[in-house]
């Protein structure tokens, strides 16, 4: 554990009116991309992470941070409104959402969507900071070979839980690591797969990728698919008493709905792969399987929203689990933040809380603000995040793809880096069209370099013999671990 | 959804099946390439001890080889190819990368608006204060906020 002074002056540094703007700002933003179908979270984060570079390591990220939370509820808005979810984990919210708001209780369902989705984010916030120090500890005592043996373990995991095929998702994990061998080599410093440009030299750009695969590549698919239709009216609102808000006894009936869902979303928050769409899902069932009575599920059941809203933001906090506790990010969010964090120069991992506890703390800090900014911000603004539903595609997509190009322009230093973005994209669509999981390929291409540094120590530390992992144990089982995950998922399917 | 799958299915169909064995075919004939050729010409053959710079390109080229075969024999999972969705995505790419050339040349404040007329009247926009502030508004916000408030340049 580090020490309490560097705990405290962690959450100091967070607590202060210039870093409330930035998560203020995020969250206000998170929860407006959120409410516009087709944009959502991931994508505004990867067009905002090249614009933060100027700024410290900590408002940066806590505006990142911001802005995931803020999406997470956001997305509930337009599945509520217009039965249309504006994030994928919102889906589920759409069962009793809608039919909720259909009966003239739109902002009664929008309002228990924020108030769970705050409970649900605030108790995987609590589990993260309570449970990432210790798991770093462990961490930290693992050498090479164990290093070596998780990170090979993760990436089965990884490519067999996302996407529908394991050989699919391999497949994207080897093009992902081959993608990062596109630099100096680590030990000989000699260029590898530069074609004569020099700008290959130092890898091909992180924040190029992670935009060019995320956002361009969604953008142009949603700009392709766009029929001209306009987004559907939003439902009325009814003046009838207890129809625009929720009262604390409707709150407090859904309490054990809200805890529930929060497990399981920090649960499967926590492994790699695993999203808060499935999450949210999960809840969903679950919370309809022990439904007490009362209004139907699907016909605006509080608790439906309760149980989607609740574990899809549990997610978000448990998704920092394994990228701060073993330096493993658990989702494409996570895997964002690293390329925010190398843009500061900061390897993520369980080093930080040896090296730069303030900072991590800070950034808890920062989550724990971005919790209560939420409930603010959302509880102020819900009236003009139900109007940005209306903005049309024509503005929204040219819009994004503009910021996307002077953003990435910002921080590749050029338009080689913009080149890259849209090549990028391109690569992303095609291997979208073909089912390989682009997310894989993103989250394996973030750690190439680190595994490459770890698999040539532990080759060195084994002198390339196999039978030499009998001296250590824990890389052996992660290494039966990792096979048997690639066996388990081959043969489920 | 080769026109042939949906997001919402479960189970693979024939249009599927095809697509995965072609792109199945396609790893394979790409690692083929990058073991016989690529690396060769693109990294060095020298260095010492266990990892070499050709050591992690080889292992990658062997998987996805081996990974390519099995999809080509086995094709297994969906596939979402919608063939017009798909042209008219790259058309878009394409008129990015114009714009991005464009840029090179005669920089973002000129380019920026040109791009944005593009593409809002590929979306069919023709309500004049959305025309605006996409052509308008948006180049020039950004301008605002990088040139004349982070103080840093634009193409």
């Amino acid at each position: 554990m580090p020490p309490l002074d560097s705990v405290l002056a962690g959450f100091a540094d967070a607590f202060t009116l210039f870093n409330l703007l930035f998560v203020v700002a995020g969250v206000a933003m998170g929860q407006l991309v959120g409410a516009i179908p087709g944009i959502g979270p991931v994508m505004a984060m990867a067009i905002a992470i090249p614009f933060t570079f100027t700024l410290d390591t900590l408002p940066a990220v806590s505006f990142l941070v911001g802005i995931m939370k803020g999406g997470l509820f956001g997305g509930a808005i337009p599945a509520v409104l217009i039965n249309t979810p504006g994030t994928p984990d919102a889906a589920a919210t759409t069962f009793d959402g809608h039919p909720l708001a259909a009966k003239g209780k739109p902002l009664k369902a929008t309002k228990m969507a924020l108030y769970s989705s705050v409970t649900g984010d605030a108790f995987s916030d609590m589990v993260l900071i309570l449970a990432s120090a210790p798991i770093a500890v462990i961490a930290l005592k693992l050498g090479p070979v164990e290093v070596c043996a998780l990170m090979i373990f993760a990436f089965a995991v990884i490519a067999g839980l996302v996407g529908d095929s394991l050989i699919k998702g391999l497949i994207a994990a080897l093009l992902g690591l081959l993608l990062a061998t596109v630099q100096l080599d680590p030990e000989q410093a000699t260029p590898r797969f530069d074609f004569g440009y020099f700008q290959l030299y130092d890898g091909v750009n992180l924040v190029a990728v992670a935009v060019g695969m995320l956002a361009v590549a969604e953008i142009v698919r949603r700009m392709a698919e766009h029929d001209g239709r306009p987004q559907p009216a939003a439902v009325p609102q009814s003046e009838e008493p207890g129809a625009r808000g929720v009262s604390w006894r409707e709150y407090w009936g859904c309490r054990w709905t809200m805890l529930r869902g929060a497990l399981i979303g920090t649960g499967l928050g926590a492994l790699p792969g695993l999203g808060s769409t499935a999450a949210a899902f999960m809840s969903y069932a679950s919370a309809k399987r022990g439904d007490p009575g009362g209004v139907p599920f699907g016909e605006g059941n509080l608790r439906g929203i309760a149980a989607t809203e609740s574990a899809n933001s549990a997610v978000m906090g448990a998704n920092l689990i394994p990228l701060l506790g073993i330096g493993i990010p658990g989702s494409v969010s996570a895997a964002l933040l690293i390329s925010a964090f190398v843009i500061h120069g900061i390897q993520p991992g369980p080093l930080m809380f040896r090296t730069q506890p303030e900072l991590v703390y800070g950034i808890f800090g920062a989550m724990l603000m971005a919790n209560l900014c939420n409930l603010i911000v959302g509880q102020l603004s819900l009236r003009a995040w139900s109007a940005a539903v209306k903005a049309p595609a024509s503005f929204i997509f040219p819009a994004a793809l503009i910021f996307c190009i002077a953003g990435v322009y910002l921080s590749s230093g050029g338009l080689f880096g913009v080149s890259i973005m849209l090549i990028a994209a391109a690569v992303s669509l095609t291997l979208t069209a073909v089912g390989i999981p682009v997310i894989v390929l993103l989250i394996t291409f973030f750690l190439g370099r680190r595994f490459e540094t770890s698999l040539s120590q532990a080759l060195t530390i084994l002198d390339g013999d196999p039978r030499a992992l009998t001296a250590h144990p824990v890389a052996l089982i992660l290494l039966v671990g990792a096979l048997a995950t690639g066996v388990w998922m081959a043969r489920r399917r | 959804m080769s026109e042939a799958s949906s997001g919402s299915r479960q189970a693979p169909g024939p249009g599927d099946r095809a697509l995965t064995r072609g792109a199945g075919f396609a790893v394979l004939a790409f690692a083929a390439v990058l073991w016989v050729w690529i690396i060769p010409w693109q990294v060095d053959a020298s260095g010492t001890g266990w990892m070499r710079p050709r050591t992690l390109p080889l292992i990658c080229a062997a998987g996805l080889g081996i990974g390519g075969a099995l999809l080509a024999v086995v094709p297994a999972g969906l596939t979402d190819l919608r063939p017009r969705a798909h042209l008219k995505a790259a058309g878009l790419l394409v008129i990015a990368a114009v714009a991005v050339w464009a840029m090179a040349r005669w920089g973002f404040l000129w380019v920026a608006p040109v791009l944005a007329a593009a593409l809002v009247a590929i979306l069919r926009e023709r309500r004049p204060l959305w025309i605006a502030a996409t052509v308008i508004g948006v180049p020039g916000a950004i301008w605002l906020a990088v040139v004349e408030l982070l103080g840093r340049s634009l193409p």
